[in-house]
């Protein structure tokens, strides 16, 4: 029995974090918005997200744990 | 091995060897090289779970050979001991001797072989065995630290899935390379037939750590600080929380640009 060398694919570790938070703030937005709509004295917190935008990350590090998770 | 196959293991009724139980044990042994037993230990059954138990041998298999795992089923008896039930009893029928040196005359001894109860040959037999490959690595860290990471990347995906707005966000993370990487047990996990297995590996964003605190100090007391907000039904539709989180630190993943091995 031998070994056999097995090529390596391309491999990467990809981070889509910034995508979902996006859809989460477009999500969360017009629901926060249809609530303004019955609720004029709703939080200030809720208010300034309404009129807030979603601000992009910057170029820079993010940190990734990769979990090591036995079977079992 | 289909999932769910309790009749192979010792307490079920249907078991091969369920009326002489007591004779025999259910071992696991792992394989190298030269068919040398590099480690063994017990073996058992969840019927519930239905999951079969093991100690993962810690320091005993050598890195990056093919081993063979097997469970057995093994007797409490070794084979050579196949007489363990069987008394003799000599009887002197004729003694014209007058001491062992004495040729002269026949010494007739019988002797009876009882047996006590049926004794049968036993070997110890496999009922299940597959092979893997141990890592080059000794430890997870310890290959994670020998993985190149340098080489990084951006993808910008649009919003807008019928392409008006042009309005993007990007995906980005690093290539990895090295001389080991991740098979599919790593990577994806599998489908046992009943069950979807879920990945070794399970990658999750650290938030505390972003560029510049972008999530602590913008995103959080900006968004997930407030919401959801079950109370006053706002909370997400566009996805299934449960799967990413509410803040969605589980999307991120290993990719290969190839179906992931199944014996690297």
């Amino acid at each position: 029995m031998g070994l056999a060398t097995v090529p390596q694919p391309l491999s990467s570790l990809n981070y889509r974090i910034p995508y979902h938070m996006i859809f989460d703030h477009f999500d969360y937005k017009n629901k926060v918005a249809n609530y303004s709509a019955t609720h004029p004295n709703m939080p200030q917190a809720w208010t300034n997200f309404l009129q807030g935008n979603f601000i992009y990350p910057p170029f820079g590090t993010y940190r990734v744990v990769l979990k090591y998770v036995l079977p079992g | 091995m289909k999932s769910g196959q309790p009749y192979l293991f010792k307490g079920h009724p249907d078991w091969s060897f369920a009326n002489e139980a007591s004779y025999w044990v259910q071992r696991i042994q792992f394989v190298g090289p030269g068919n040398q037993v590099l480690a063994s230990g017990d073996v058992s059954y969840d019927a519930t779970a239905r999951q079969v138990n093991f100690a993962i041998p810690s320091g005993q298999l050598p890195t990056d050979k093919i081993i063979q795992m097997r469970m057995m089923n093994v007797p409490v008896l070794p084979d050579e001991d196949i007489e363990a039930n069987v008394t003799a009893v000599q009887t002197e029928l004729a003694n014209m001797q007058n001491s062992d040196a004495d040729t002269s005359y026949t010494r007739i001894i019988l002797e009876e072989r009882i047996a006590e109860g049926v004794q049968r040959g036993r070997k110890a037999k496999d009922f299940y065995k597959h092979h893997f490959r141990t890592s080059m690595f000794s430890t997870f860290v310890e290959k994670m630290n020998a993985l190149n990471t340098n080489i990084n990347w951006f993808n910008p995906i649009l919003l807008d899935p019928n392409q008006t707005s042009g309005l993007s966000i990007d995906d980005f993370g690093c290539a990895v390379s090295g001389n080991e990487l991740f098979d599919v047990f790593d990577q994806d996990g599998y489908f046992n037939g009943d069950d979807q297995i879920k990945p070794i590996i399970r990658p999750e964003a650290d938030l505390n750590v972003t560029q510049a605190s972008w999530y602590n100090s913008i995103i959080y007391p900006y968004m997930y600080q407030h919401f959801p907000a079950p109370a006053q039904g706002i909370t997400l539709s566009w996805r299934n929380p449960a799967i990413l989180g509410n803040v969605p630190a589980k999307a991120v993943w290993l990719q290969q640009e190839a179906t992931p091995h199944r014996l690297t």
